[in-house]
């Protein structure tokens, strides 16, 4: 077997084995970082196809600030795990009957005779210059330009999103608000009531 | 010598994996939004191993933007499920049934 | 490395529409920050008239030549334009009974117009979308926009829930859709729609080709069903109608659905039309369990918007049988189908929210009981609304079932005709339950509703359009007919 063989398979492993965990940890913190061990793999097995760039992204931008976002909210929220679970167990082994039977399903499709290396030889590996970054920034920044330009936009509406939905004018501040001070006239501060005048019957 | 189809393959478990654990996990939220982060991983790992095997940069390109949408989306899923904790107190909802009819 | 890009500030004129609205966004944005309370009401100005230079712009490039730019990933043509004046035409609409709405219910924020706005672009990059990764782009940034509409309503739990809901299912058909992308990506080496079409109608494509494409074109199907809500892929729809804020609800339901109906068509028809054999089939299904169970399933609702949003899925059902038949006329049937939908739709929810009085929510159909007393002109509207929705004539609702139909006839599926027919007709009762409690129930409240001007305007507008079209619907058709 050769080195990148056993890399494979080694990385293949911890990929679905952490991926298995995170489905069925019954922690959701544990399951938070069985999904960064799961992204860790990824990021390996997407460095044996070259994709350096995307690799270190990966690490850097899901496990660096996704996965920690995930992981605040868990510890933020802090969520009760026994009523989550309480379904857990009913659906575990339908869930994963099904799971099995489709991926058999789709590994027949995606088979040796469909993409073996008969019909999609191996690819002539780079040399020790080659520069994926370069590669990618040269295709990104003129033939993907209009896609960029929308993936700023998206960025805005996260922000926009972020601010909207979360954030709250801090109540504890009391500030004087000279226009509504203005504007207030005397019906908003002194309210009429006429009440009937009547007598209790037991002063009789 | 590993195949075009090992990786498929090995995509397509764990993306079934992801498939799996939203039916197993249906009502914890945070677990969900994982399992869907699981998927993407998956669909990435085809779109770079096609990118790979085919010698085209146009896979990386989209794995470039689906890692970029799935950070904002999970930005705003993270600021409703806030906001399901501040009006609820518990974030387990079942999101794959009709409460009502 | 070869590098073909080629830049000419000339070739973007035909993104104008597009450039001016997301300048607009950006501005508003910022005007609204520094706007006081006793100006707020400029940011909804401002809204309606950047959607509306938005509109002219984009329906001067109406017979536009078809031109690509952006190295293949945007297309000008005529669907392309016609397709962006609805969008944005519908859009004003909405915004207008929006405004009204968000007052009522103290939930009137700058950011909710700026999100409109967001959304609309959105669906313009997806009706221009002529590569993959563009329509995802496209896509995304109009759901991104939505969930956050429906989830502004913070305090509501029931709205926050159901944009929770939207968001984890929403997400799902996500991933599904990019593993199909990603499946004909692999099989044809391109993401561009015209390169996936040039592999696709080759004819010496072999069998490991369509077998791959036909994969990967399942999870392409599955994905689309589950943005547009065809059954099985439905749950998020009634929970979402129910729980977003009805001007949400108004808003998604309708505008949407042209730049869904829009994907569907570069994806399916302009990219893997050679295809139709294997997606037909799909679709015939998918359009047959929405058509039944949005039928039945909307006669037990007690709730109107529960009800309008089983409604749509058995509508949607329609629109997918216009492409089942695998002929240019279908495809124009279905995207006439989908206009009338948006402009029925309109008029169903703007009654909804003038109903809603000071914060109350108008959503129980037996709150609907004697409003022919109470206020004639909106019941007229809504029986010209309901009654078009169940497909009577002389109404506009009637020539878009009918055109689906005839075309599903004339391809050759009559028994999928009839079973169509039945359910309509099924569906026919639940409209008729409203009319019958606007007219012969007595109310148990007697309030006179009062709008503002502007509302009553477009209502009226908005419902003669629905009898007028109707009555004189060729030229709607005709337009539709000539996008493919």
């Amino acid at each position: 077997m050769e080195f990148e063989q056993i890399l494979f398979y080694l990385f293949s492993f911890w990929f679905i084995a952490s991926s298995l965990a995170m489905i069925l940890s019954r922690n959701t913190a544990f399951s938070a970082l069985f999904l960064i061990l799961s992204f860790f793999s990824a990021a390996s097995l997407w460095l044996l196809l070259e994709a350096e760039f995307l690799a270190i992204i990966l690490i850097l931008v899901y496990v660096g600030a996704v996965m920690v976002l995930f992981l605040f909210v868990i510890k933020m929220l802090d969520i009760e795990d026994s009523t989550l679970r309480a379904k857990f167990t009913g659906y575990l082994p339908i869930g994963l009957g099904v799971a099995v039977i489709v991926i058999a399903e789709m590994s027949l499709v995606l088979g040796v005779d469909q993409f073996g290396l008969d019909v999609v030889p191996q690819p002539i590996r780079h040399a020790s210059d080659y520069s994926n970054i370069t590669e990618l920034a040269m295709e990104l920044y003129t033939i993907y330009v209009y896609p960029f330009e929308l993936a700023a936009v998206l960025l805005l509406i996260a922000i926009i999103a972020a601010i909207t939905l979360i954030h709250r004018p801090d109540k504890r501040a009391k500030k004087q608000s000279i226009e509504e001070q203005v504007n207030t006239q005397a019906k908003d501060r002194v309210r009429l009531v006429s009440i009937a005048p009547y007598k209790k019957k037991d002063e009789q | 010598m590993i195949t075009l189809s090992d990786y498929l393959i090995l995509s397509a478990i764990v993306f079934c994996i992801g498939l799996a654990g939203i039916f197993i996990n249906r009502t914890n939220i945070i677990t969900l939004l994982m399992c869907v982060e699981l998927m993407l991983a998956a669909v990435n790992t085809n779109f770079i191993a096609f990118s790979h095997f085919m010698g085209d940069q146009a896979g990386q390109i989209f794995v470039f933007f689906i890692l970029t949408v799935a950070a904002a989306e999970v930005a705003i899923g993270l600021g409703i499920l806030t906001l399901v904790y501040r009006n609820k107190g518990s974030i387990s909802i079942d999101v794959t049934n009709s409460l009502k009819g | 490395m070869t590098n073909n890009f080629s830049f000419e500030i000339n070739s973007l004129l035909v993104a104008l529409p597009e450039i001016f609205l997301l300048s607009s966004i950006v501005i508003v944005l910022i005007i609204d920050l520094f706007l006081t309370s006793k100006f707020r009401q400029a940011t909804y100005y401002l809204t309606q008239l950047s959607l509306m230079v938005t509109g002219i712009l984009s329906f001067n490039l109406i017979g536009h030549p078809e031109t690509v730019i952006f190295s293949n990933s945007f297309i000008l043509d005529n669907m392309a334009s016609v397709f962006k004046v609805f969008i944005t035409g519908s859009s004003m609409v909405a915004m207008v009974y929006t405004r009204h709405y968000l007052l009522q219910h103290s939930l009137y924020r700058g950011e909710y117009f700026v999100l409109v706005m967001l959304a609309v672009l959105g669906m313009m990059v997806m009706v221009s979308g002529y590569s993959m990764l563009t329509l995802y782009m496209g896509l995304e940034i109009l759901s991104l926009s939505l969930y956050t509409l429906i989830a502004i309503a913070r305090n509501r739990s029931i709205a926050v829930e159901a944009a929770l809901k939207y968001f984890v299912l929403g997400a799902i058909a996500s991933g599904l859709l990019l593993y199909g992308i990603s499946m004909v990506y692999g099989i044809s080496g391109s993401i561009n729609i015209s390169d996936i079409s040039a592999f696709a109608h080759d004819p010496s494509i072999n069998s490991r080709d369509t077998l791959i494409l036909n994969f990967g074109l399942v999870f392409l199907v599955i994905g689309i069903a589950f943005k547009l809500g065809a059954v099985p892929f439905h749950m998020w729809v009634p929970d979402v109608y129910e729980g977003a804020p009805t001007s949400v609800t108004m808003f998604l339901s309708t505008v949407p659905k042209i730049a869904a109906l829009a994907m569907l068509v570069r994806i399916l028809v302009d990219g893997l039309g050679s295809m139709h054999d294997y997606w037909s089939d799909l679709f015939l299904a998918l359009s047959l369990l929405s058509i039944s169970v949005g039928s039945v399933v909307a006669l037990m609702q007690t709730n109107i918007k529960r009800m309008l949003a089983y409604s749509t899925i058995s509508h949607v059902g329609f629109i997918m049988l216009g492409f089942v038949t695998g002929v240019v006329s279908g495809y124009g049937a279905a995207i006439f189908y989908v206009l009338v939908y948006v402009l029925m739709s309109l008029a169903a929810f703007g009654v909804i929210i003038i109903l809603n009085n000071k914060g109350y929510e108008a959503d129980q159909i037996s709150d609907y009981k004697g409003l022919s007393k109470n206020s004639p002109w909106f019941a007229l509207v809504m029986l010209i609304v309901m009654l078009s929705m169940a497909g009577v004539p002389p109404f506009i609702g009637f020539y878009s079932k009918f055109s689906i139909l005839q075309e599903v006839v004339s391809a050759g599926f009559i028994t999928v005709a009839i079973i169509a027919v039945v359910f309509a007709v099924i569906s026919a009762y639940y409209y008729l339950k409203i009319i019958k409690f606007m007219y012969f129930d007595e109310s148990d409240k007697d309030e006179t509703i009062s709008a503002p001007m502007d509302i009553k305007l477009i209502l009226s507008i908005n419902g003669s359009l629905i009898l007028v079209v109707g009555l004189f619907p060729d030229r709607l058709m005709n337009i539709s007919m000539s996008l493919l």
